[in-house]
């Protein structure tokens, strides 16, 4: 509506606190509801405030004593009405209308309450103006998109720490324990085969050994065979000597030949003798050592090859841990059955979707948190802008700047660029800040929202800067509505006009 | 031990080892012990393993190549330097004390440059290199 056709507005309260029933009547430019204390001044602007969102109501805004109330606006030509209903459990219902103009943002901006939120922070001596930012600005949607992205970021990052990630997590350590086992079970192996090769070469040494051996005692045999032979020989022929003798004459000379030649025989013997009882004991020492070599290669033969047995006992044992390793591969690369929630899965599809969702939600919070910023940036440039041009336009002595930082934390700059602590202020002073940077913020955020509305806040002000102040945020909203005390002590709240 | 024998023989336990583990991987997977998927991810990790100990052993064998060019050039100084005594030997410029004191000291010097050639070709020639 434009200002030159501004109408009034009408509020109609009806057991609304302390107020069983009120009708006020707001004019374009000052209106100052005048009334004395506990009359209801502040009931009046609580009211007129449910108006300006469709928040549930704090209970107490029904009159105590009272089970239903009405808050009605005349404005624009029209009527906007709200009715309250208190139920059995205490609670209090609001139905109806909202103001053309309602947005929930506005009591945080234009309704100057002791219990508002930049009175609030003030006169507690708060700095910090981040979310009171955040929601004007719409910036806590973002921040909300973005703590919840971070905690479902935090939830499937707990998911991955689980018992069973961990164990799949585990999965090249036990690779790598089942490759050392196929390495000593190769060791093993080899071993054996060494071991069997070497055994089978003393056999062979052996049997080759008893092959030589034989082979010398055959020909020793015959050789004391070829003696013995020998031997008989030269008895026969000494005999056919002796028979020879007997026949001739023992003086002849045949008879000194034929005993030279007995004689001869008899000497062959006794060397023929000695051969054979030498060859006699070479065969016998063969046929030991012979035996010697039988009775080995059989020992040999039932011994087995050396340390056989413990290296199969070795092996197998090796193949067992084998297959138990092979089998906790096994179990660590699936959820078990029984898991709630994914009974059977491969944990790695699990894992990948996982990974895949943290990273689809790392890019939604980066794409979220520069939006935020770029937002909560704009937001605070405008804000600064706002409050300097009200610091600059309104010339109040004793104030150089102020303005949030980009941690948004109020800074009050003194004249001459001296810092003051916000806590330090006067209480005047937080006031008038107050007040300042709210106006900053609803030309920034809410700058078609009509009304502004301070209640008794400017009790501490000289009529100077009462006025100056008042002036100032007048220029700028349609209607401003101001709540005052009076001097005297009884009567209805009235609202008094300054165009 | 010199220094890129340490890291020859290190890297080609590590390399032997990651192959032998791709091995035990196609083993599992042969027995149905180890389904396809997992498979997969296990051998990615494992082949990015390879793939860096393999560029490490080929920039590991390019200094030793270099290194056995550096061996084969002072190889050739020293012998020059040993026919260089032997003719002031004979020319009787130098005394026997001398030259049997230099010679030694020369000859030890080639010994161990042509030890840690051989050493050097040896390992070249087991990766193929």
């Amino acid at each position: 509506m434009p200002p030159d056709t501004q109408e009034n507005i009408i509020l109609e309260l009806e057991n609304i606190g302390c107020l069983k029933r009120l009708r006020l009547e707001f004019k374009p430019g000052l209106n100052i509801i005048k009334a004395p204390n506990a009359s209801g001044k502040t009931t009046i602007i609580r009211g007129f405030s449910c108006m300006f969102s469709d928040r549930i109501p704090p209970s107490h805004i029904l009159a105590l004593d009272e089970l239903n109330g009405r808050i009605r606006v005349h404005y624009d030509g029209k009527i906007y009405e709200k009715t309250l209903r208190r139920t059995p459990s205490g609670q209090v219902i609001a139905q109806g209308d909202m103001l053309p103009f309602a947005d929930p943002r506005a009591f945080n901006a234009c309704v100057a309450l002791a219990e508002t939120g930049v009175v609030h922070k003030i006169t507690g001596g708060s700095a910090f103006f981040r979310k009171y930012l955040e929601e004007l600005s719409y910036g806590n949607y973002y921040s909300a998109l973005i703590n919840t992205s971070q905690e479902l970021i935090n939830e499937y990052g707990r998911k991955l720490a689980g018992p069973t990630f961990r164990n799949f997590e585990a999965l090249p350590l036990l690779l790598t324990e089942l490759t050392d086992l196929h390495m000593r079970r190769e060791e093993i192996q080899r071993k054996i085969e060494e071991s069997r090769f070497n055994h089978e070469a003393k056999l062979q040494d052996i049997r080759n050994q008893i092959e030589r051996k034989s082979s010398v005692l055959s020909k020793e045999e015959a050789q004391l065979s070829q003696l013995t032979r020998n031997l008989s020989l030269e008895k026969e022929k000494e005999e056919q000597f002796q028979e020879l003798l007997k026949l001739t004459e023992e003086s002849s000379e045949i008879a000194s030949s034929i005993k030279r030649g007995i004689t001869s025989s008899k000497e062959n013997q006794e060397r023929i003798r000695k051969e054979i009882e030498t060859q006699t004991q070479l065969i016998e020492k063969l046929k030991k050592d012979l035996q010697v070599l039988r009775d080995s290669l059989r020992r040999e033969e039932q011994a087995g090859p050396t340390a056989l047995e413990d290296l199969k006992r070795q092996l197998e044992n090796l193949n067992k841990m084998i297959i138990l390793k092979e089998e906790e591969i096994q179990r660590a690369e699936r959820f078990p059955p029984d898991d709630p929630e994914y009974p059977g899965r491969l944990v790695v599809d699990v894992r990948s979707e996982i990974l895949r969702k943290i990273e689809w939600l790392e890019k939604v919070t980066g794409y979220f948190q520069e939006k935020y910023m770029r937002r909560m940036t704009s937001a605070r440039r405008r804000f600064n802008s706002n409050v300097t041009r009200a610091f600059r336009e309104l010339g109040l002595k004793g104030f150089g700047n102020v303005f949030l930082d980009q941690d948004f934390m109020l800074h009050v700059m003194r004249e001459g660029g001296i810092r003051q602590p916000v806590e330090t202020l006067s209480a005047s002073e937080k006031l008038t800040i107050s007040l300042i940077l709210m106006l900053a913020a609803k030309e920034t955020f809410l700058p078609d929202f009509p009304l502004f509305i301070v209640d008794e806040l400017t009790l501490s002000y000289d009529p100077d800067r009462f006025w100056r102040i008042m002036n100032y945020i007048k220029r700028r909203v349609p209607y401003l509505i101001v709540t005052s005390l009076t001097s005297s002590l009884t009567g209805n709240p009235e609202v008094i006009h300054r165009p | 031990m010199s220094s890129w024998k340490r890291s020859f023989e290190s890297i080609s336990q590590e390399l032997e080892m990651a192959n032998r583990k791709k091995q035990a991987l196609e083993d599992l997977l042969a027995k149905n012990r180890m389904s396809r998927p997992t498979y997969e991810h296990l051998l990615k990790g494992l082949e990015e393993e390879i793939s860096r100990l393999e560029a490490h052993r080929r920039s590991l064998a390019k200094n030793m190549t270099e290194r056995a060019n550096e061996l084969r050039r002072q190889i050739g100084l020293i012998e020059m330097f040993l026919a260089n005594l032997e003719l002031h030997r004979i020319g009787r410029e130098v005394d026997e004390e001398t030259y049997n004191h230099q010679r030694e000291i020369l000859t030890r010097g080639l010994e161990a440059s042509k030890v840690e050639l051989r050493q050097i070709e040896n390992a070249l020639d087991k990766i193929g290199m």
